[in-house]
């Protein structure tokens, strides 16, 4: 008898642990309302890099560039501007798209070589 | 009495259990989410993010692209967060060329459709070959789902097989085709032997400019003490973003043309008080407007052109 009190015990345990993940995860997960930057979908990312390098291409400021592709906490400025470029190449951007995201992605790398 | 403290135990574990489930959910392992779109994004993230629309834009004046980010950005009422954006600008006092940006962007949303500028419907409501592949391109809010939710597989496996049930779904968002890499339009510039643009430095619209016109407007169909300022270029269209300083003895006030995108994309206009004598320069260059003055009942519009040069 109290065997089964003990294994009755433990269901409800479970039914509770199973209730409480259903809520935590679907029902009311504890989220805020807005996601940050580094969750944006790859395709976003990509075209953000290409925003930022449309803008370099007009202006020529390297420190303007890094510090908008800062704008993804999650990766250093040179890291963001190649992955994106990756990005573009497997979602076939245009030509004209990739050159200047190219031309973005090197000269962060060589304005990342000549710093001290 | 017995049976109801019978009864109890099970309650006692019901509780233990969603306790326990819900610590775990909403503190070890909560929610994370990936593969998100822009609209999911805080408010000044996505200020940064229309400041950068807006200067791409400049750079590369492609309004295909520049609305379909945006409605990304802010979905299909994305004027309003342009507008409000280069208002607080303005109003900041901030770095201009933010500001000018958003101004002609929002300008440019707002003209009607000029043949080749933005897809528009054909004659008969279907879409445009342009319309349709920027549709078929653009992870908007119809390919892709909001948000995926997931959690660390392995933890969700063993807290799930627990319980007896599945683990939670991932729902897909991956977007249909590439974003926004759109075939050549009619604002996309021609390319250069290279098979690229050359580079296009941004040109603020500035240079000096001419007043042109002036009228007091005393019909009482504005109001009174309205300043109108008319900017247009020198083919006489109106021309958005230019700067408008005017100042009086105790203060000054810069604004842009533009930001009354129901008007016209060249308009401005500014609420002169009594007793009071106003300044106006339109531009960096221009002569100043002087000794501006409220007449009672009466409002005055001015309008300037962009010298040709």
């Amino acid at each position: 008898m109290r065997g089964i009190r003990y294994l009755l015990f433990l269901i409800m345990i479970g039914v509770g642990l199973a209730a409480g993940l259903l809520i935590g995860w679907v029902v009311s997960p504890n989220q805020s309302e807005s996601t940050p930057p580094e969750t944006l979908h790859p395709s976003y990312k990509a075209d953000y890099v290409l925003m930022v390098a449309e803008i370099y291409r007009a202006n020529q400021s390297l420190e303007e560039a890094r510090g908008r592709l800062a704008f993804f906490k999650d990766t250093e400025p040179e890291q963001t501007a190649a992955v994106g470029l990756e990005t573009a190449r497997e979602l076939n951007f245009n030509a004209a798209d990739l050159e200047m995201i190219n031309q973005l992605v090197l000269a962060l790398k060589i304005g990342g070589e000549e710093q001290p | 009495m017995t049976e109801k403290r019978g009864n109890l135990y099970l309650l006692t574990g019901l509780i233990l259990g969603l306790a326990v489930g819900l610590v775990y959910a909403w503190v070890i392992n909560p929610l994370e989410y990936e593969d998100t779109e822009p609209i999911s994004l805080a408010a000044d993230d996505k200020a940064a993010y229309r400041q950068v629309i807006a200067l791409a834009y400049q750079a590369n004046p492609n309004l295909n692209r520049a609305s379909e980010r945006l409605k990304a950005l802010d979905g299909l009422d994305n004027m309003q967060g342009i507008i409000a954006q280069a208002q607080q600008f303005i109003s900041e006092n901030e770095t201009s060329r933010e500001a000018r940006a958003l101004t002609v962007l929002a300008a440019a949303l707002s003209r009607p459709q000029a043949s080749g500028e933005t897809p528009a419907a054909q004659p008969d409501g279907t879409q445009t070959p342009e319309a349709a592949a920027l549709t078929e391109q653009v992870p908007g809010q119809a390919a892709a789902a909001a948000a995926v939710a997931t959690a660390d597989a392995v933890s969700t496996a063993a807290a799930a097989a627990t319980a007896g049930i599945a683990a939670p779904a991932q729902a897909s968002s991956t977007p249909a085709g590439a974003f926004p890499t759109l075939n050549p339009t009619a604002d996309d510039p021609p390319p250069t032997e290279a098979g690229t643009s050359a580079p296009r430095p941004s040109a603020p619209p500035d240079g000096t400019f001419q007043l042109v016109d002036r009228q007091q407007i005393c019909d009482g169909n504005i109001p009174e003490g309205l300043l109108l300022i008319q900017v247009n270029d020198a083919d006489e269209q109106p021309l958005p973003g230019v700067r408008i300083r005017i100042t009086w003895q105790d203060g000054e006030d810069v604004f842009y043309t533009g930001l009354a995108s129901d008007i016209n994309a060249g308009y401005a206009d500014f609420r002169m008080m009594p007793e009071t004598v106003y300044n106006l320069r339109v531009g960096e260059t221009s002569q100043p407007v002087n000794n501006l003055v409220f007449n009672a009942g009466c409002g005055l519009r001015l309008e300037f052109a962009q010298d040709e040069n």
